[in-house]
């Protein structure tokens, strides 16, 4: 895992994490020279833990990710790097998932990005929010990496 | 409208003053008529005037009789106004008619605080009042029964919306010993702090849940990715105990989950959302994923699934409630038991039966089993885990079906769990609205 070069250092570099020893085919560290290979993902979520989480996961599953600290973050970098997909929290500072979403939705640069979002309180009215603030997608906390990836999958390949 | 103490106090010294009065009169008939038996003079006018005397003295007795009752009645009658008026309750009575012939201080300052009209019946004022609370149907509709059923007793909770307050309403029909209705009692207890309370403690729940699923979050991501071998190699002692771990931080989000479920119920917003349910597919998959638990504690689990329909139900929440009825039985079963899940119909409706050998649970405990964080004696003995919220969820799935949920058992021997559901068919109208 290495830094998301776009966008400062926004996110932690977990130290010693090497590939698991039984499968050579997921990707170790990706260079700089492949940027732009893979699909960008905007991750939002101001519990830095869980921002890493996400990061990590999302890498190993071959994507470039894009973290955002906060909702204003989140809405500079989006309009900045155009990414094909965004994952944010619900509950975050300044600007929350909700909030976020709409923004999205309507700002040019970012209308088709599509949108899942990642909550800890997955009560049905939360969930039916997010949906009508324009989502895709929700996955609840705490989320296994096959959801995710399956998940975040199933959204890009439709496209 | 009660006699005061003043008012007592000279009624008592008019009293006694007619039983002096009355036995003068008739210590003089005694000695008249003691007169008459020693010299039998002029009989008949002494006989005429010691019955007189007689007569006389005994209507003052009586009369005095007489008031010594209504004195006690008068202190009985101040005695009831203090305790109406020291409650805190507002409570009113009402004729036949509806007409208003009594009401405490708390009612009058509740009728004023919550500007109600201050003439008419109380069928007027409670119907205004109605108009304004969450619930103005529903208690409409009670007051017309009460034109039909008098004897009725109605107890309503409701909240007055632009006051921002809720309040108990019960009414008692007032009988005389004939049993002929004479009027009604109302009472109006405010409930507003209670709800307020709840309200709190919901988004306390909810707000701690949220608090707590985060961190769990990432503990279990991360465990997971050291499980997994990314940071490494793990040694057999390393992967035993960040399993341990890992399947803590599982029962933790468990609880949180459960811990929300019932919030919801409590707050009585737990939804369901109905759909095709295929009864002995969602038993089929709880027992298929409980199975390896099984086999672990060497406990046998069957399955005897009977015919039953597709009906329109929640099948994520009713494999919820299998779930937890399975689990719960192989917690409460030991080794070398059995447990048997069965699916069926019966007087048209599906039946659901999880049956065990397992401890038990004494037969005074069984009403107590459905309440939250109850938890049964004799697994509090065993120190089995548990919150005591499994039950409690199962109960609000099965009502939220608009089902019933029993149990038989015997401690020692084994309980069986009883689950009966209505087959609704799917709402084809409706979809069809939709369509």
């Amino acid at each position: 895992m290495t830094v998301a070069p776009r966008s400062g250092d926004a996110t932690r570099t977990p130290s010693g994490i090497r590939p698991p020893p039984d499968r050579p085919d997921i990707p170790v560290v990706w260079r700089e020279d492949a940027i732009g290979t893979r699909p960008l993902v905007l991750v939002a979520d101001d519990d830095e833990d869980i921002r890493m989480l996400v990061t990590f996961r999302l890498e190993r599953s071959g994507y470039d990710v894009l973290p955002a600290r906060d909702g204003e973050e989140a809405l500079e970098l989006a309009v900045r790097h155009r990414p094909e997909l965004a994952v944010l929290d619900l509950m975050m500072p300044k600007l929350d998932g909700y909030e976020l979403t709409r923004r999205f939705r309507e700002l040019e640069e970012t209308r088709r990005m599509p949108v899942i979002l990642l909550t800890a309180r997955a009560q049905d009215d939360d969930v039916a929010r997010g949906f009508a603030a324009g989502a895709d997608d929700y996955i609840r906390k705490p989320f296994s990496p096959q959801e995710l990836r399956a998940r975040v999958q199933a959204i890009l390949g439709r496209r | 409208m009660l006699d005061s103490g003043t008012d007592t106090l000279r009624a008592r010294r008019r009293r006694r003053s007619f039983s002096r009065l009355a036995a003068a009169f008739l210590v003089v008939a005694v000695v008249a008529g003691l007169d008459l038996v020693a010299g039998p003079a002029r009989w008949a006018p002494s006989l005429l005037l010691v019955l007189l005397y007689l007569v006389a003295g005994g209507a003052l007795v009586l009369i005095a009789r007489l008031m010594d009752r209504e004195a006690r009645l008068d202190s009985r009658r101040a005695e009831l106004h203090a305790v109406l008026q020291s409650a805190d309750n507002g409570i009113c009575l009402v004729d036949r008619e509806g007409r208003l012939t009594f009401a405490n201080v708390a009612m009058e300052r509740l009728w004023k605080e919550l500007h109600l009209p201050k003439d008419g019946t109380i069928w007027d004022r409670l119907a205004a009042l109605a108009l304004r609370t969450d619930r103005a149907e529903k208690l409409l509709a009670a007051f017309a029964r009460l034109a039909d059923e008098p004897a009725l007793e109605i107890v309503e909770e409701a909240e007055v919306v632009d006051a921002g307050r809720s309040f108990v309403g019960r009414t008692v029909p007032v009988l005389d010993a004939s049993g002929q209705l004479l009027g009604r009692v109302f009472t109006l207890r405010e409930t507003t702090a209670e709800r307020r309370a709840e309200r709190l403690k919901d988004e306390l729940v909810a707000t701690v849940s949220h608090e707590l699923r985060t961190p769990l979050t990432s503990a279990i991501g991360f465990l997971d990715v050291v499980l997994e071998g990314y940071s490494g190699p793990l040694g057999d002692d390393q992967r035993e105990f960040l399993t341990i771990a890992r399947k803590s931080a599982n029962r933790l989000v468990r609880l949180v989950d459960d811990l929300l479920f019932t919030a919801k119920v409590e707050a009585g917003t737990l939804t369901i959302e109905p759909g095709i349910v295929r009864l002995a597919e969602v038993a089929a998959g709880c027992v298929a994923d409980l199975r390896g638990l099984a086999e672990r504690s060497r406990i046998g689990l069957a399955l005897e699934d009977g015919d039953v329909d597709a009906f329109w139900g929640d099948s994520e929440r009713l494999r919820q409630l299998l779930d937890n009825l399975v689990a719960n039985a192989l917690k409460f079963t030991p080794a070398g038991g059995s447990i048997v899940v069965r699916t069926g119909v019966e007087a048209g409706r599906a039946v659901i039966q999880v049956e065990d050998s397992g401890i038990g649970i004494p037969s005074k405990e069984i009403g107590l089993l459905f309440q939250r964080f109850f938890r049964a004696s004799t697994a509090v003995e065993r120190q089995l885990p548990g919150t005591g919220l499994g039950l409690r969820i199962c109960k609000a799935i099965v009502d939220a079906h608009g089902g019933t949920i029993g149990v038989q058992s015997e401690e020692g021997l084994g309980t069986t769990f009883r689950v009966e559901l209505p087959l609704r068919a799917a709402p084809v109208v409706a979809r069809a609205k939709v369509a």
